[in-house]
């Protein structure tokens, strides 16, 4: 029975490379939904804000509400991209990505970094409230330590692959475009999808 | 390179786990939701993808906010407050009567606010989901160090989607009928409804339109008074509407104030129930001098006439 069980694990092991791109993906769109759920009262304040009337009174909580739908989706694109284009099992070198140092280069891995540990978190919360009816500790226990683990083999080497999949750019301005994006939606999930706050 | 021999079954059902949280927790889950549906050719009503977002009453509360109004605010008997609650302020406790239609949810909201003495929202939070699982979003919405994570709209974002959109129907729906239910009479109540809400021969045009407020029969000047504390999120003119303002009294309740002759406030402004906002007059299109007065609420229009007290309430 283990030495059954020791072979599936084996052979999920090597199929990974087809299916393991899922989490990782998975894993930062968790952290970029909760930047999200900031970004909407951001664009609704700023547009409540403009010096003009709206025709709709509520039309910048639409609007903002829509805006990060659209981040969100955008970022699925961004994510898939720096994913599938990268090599499956790769080794991280600081000589590497040095040679490799792009706009992109720092934007994207500290995006990544940042968005998987808050969505590393969201897991852990939706395991913790799906197990929170049969014993509250052990719920959040449960949940802490499916965080971490989401963290490390989804997060970290999803992280990994991307940071690793870079190429030397035809600039060092590559990703100059994304940056902006990138680097705001890492700073609000930074700012409030990280359960360190509280604490500090 | 070598392959990796151990972890694979770990790694599978981390991936099922944060696929299927992806599902529950994000609007990328609604799309997938919607490509099933359609490719199995379902039509079901599915949340909109932005209702992973907004904090919002639902869809259904003007329906809601339209049959308590045709029964009038105070036609539902309330029970009593137990003994050494404060009970609820009017007409929240009647609003929260008919919205949730249930006799013993107004006992147990009444026992939760004694217990906690906690704002309405949360109050009602705790109905819909229960006090653990309320605890535990104020929990994490304090580790992410959020400035009022008591507060509903601050620890939403907590929940689980499911659960944030059963408590917004709850939390907001009550409070959005509560506040309807509060709105007060912008003019004199002795001025008269010269044209009533609903379908109607347009005076202008001469076809049959949908009102979708009241006209109340005003001189122009006639001071025009805020029917409750709110935000002026509009105060403006176009071509249709002449100088109009319109108030946001939280909880997806807006009012509005068409063909006025002067605009006493701007937009941004904050505006205290009975203040002078503007003066009535005949701006815009218009046959003659009066005050065009709408009550939106999630959306959508009731009738204000509904809404009006006796002079001597």
């Amino acid at each position: 029975m283990v030495a059954m069980a020791a072979r599936v694990d084996q052979l999920l092991a090597q199929s990974r490379i087809f299916w393991r791109w899922i989490g990782q993906a998975g894993v930062v769109m968790l952290g970029v939904h909760l930047a999200a759920d900031q970004l909407d009262d951001l664009i609704a304040a700023l547009l409540a804000e403009a010096p003009w009337s709206w025709p709709v009174a509520d039309l910048p909580l639409v609007a903002g509400a829509w805006g990060a739908v659209a981040v969100e989706l955008l970022l699925v694109v961004k994510i898939a991209d720096a994913l599938l284009l990268t090599p499956q099992e790769p080794t991280l070198s600081w000589r590497g990505w040095y040679e490799s140092r792009s706009v992109d280069a720092v934007a994207l891995p500290a995006f990544w970094m940042i968005c998987a540990l808050a969505g590393a978190w969201t897991v852990g919360m939706a395991v913790e409230d799906s197990l929170a009816g049969l014993h509250a500790v052990g719920a959040f226990a449960a949940g802490a330590g499916a965080a971490a683990l989401a963290a490390w083999r989804l997060g970290w080497t999803g992280f990994c692959r991307i940071v690793a999949g870079l190429k030397e750019p035809p600039s060092r301005l590559r990703g100059l475009s994304w940056a902006p994006l990138l680097l705001a939606v890492g700073y609000l999930a930074a700012r409030h999808g990280l359960p360190v706050w509280g604490w500090l | 390179m070598s392959r990796p021999r151990r972890g694979g079954a770990l790694d599978l059902a981390l991936v099922v786990l944060v696929a299927g949280v992806c599902w529950t927790r994000t609007p990328i889950g609604g799309l997938v939701d919607r490509a099933v549906d359609w490719h199995r050719g379902v039509d079901r009503a599915l949340p909109s993808l932005t209702s992973y977002f907004v904090t919002g009453p639902p869809p259904e509360i003007a329906e809601i906010a339209e049959a308590v109004l045709a029964e009038g605010p105070e036609a539902q008997p309330l029970p009593p407050p137990p003994e050494g609650a404060a009970g609820y302020p009017e007409p929240w406790r009647t609003a929260a009567g008919h919205a949730l239609d249930d006799a013993e949810a107004l006992a147990a909201l009444d026992a939760l606010q004694a217990l906690h003495g906690a704002p309405p929202d949360l109050t009602l939070e705790i109905y819909a989901l229960g006090e653990e699982q309320v605890a535990r979003a104020v929990r994490r919405a304090r580790s992410a160090g959020a400035a009022d994570p008591e507060a509903y709209a601050s620890h939403r974002r907590y929940l689980a989607a499911e659960d944030a959109r059963r408590a917004d129907a709850v939390v907001t729906g009550t409070l959005a009928l509560a506040t309807v239910l509060d709105l007060g009479w912008p003019v004199d109540p002795a001025f008269a409804v010269s044209s009533d809400y609903g379908e109607r021969v347009d005076p202008v045009s001469g076809d049959s339109r949908f009102h979708n407020g009241v006209d109340l029969a005003v001189p122009e000047g006639t001071p025009v008074y805020a029917p409750r504390d709110g935000a002026v999120s509009t105060a403006t003119e176009d071509g249709v509407s002449g100088r109009y303002i319109v108030l946001d009294h939280g909880y997806g309740v807006l009012t509005s104030f068409c063909h006025l002759s002067a605009h006493d406030v701007a937009a941004g402004d904050e505006v205290s129930l009975a203040q002078t906002i503007g003066r009535s007059g005949n701006t815009g299109r218009s046959t003659g001098p009066h005050l065009h007065y709408v009550v939106r609420i999630g959306g959508r229009t009731v009738d204000p006439a509904r809404l009006r007290r006796a002079p001597e309430s």
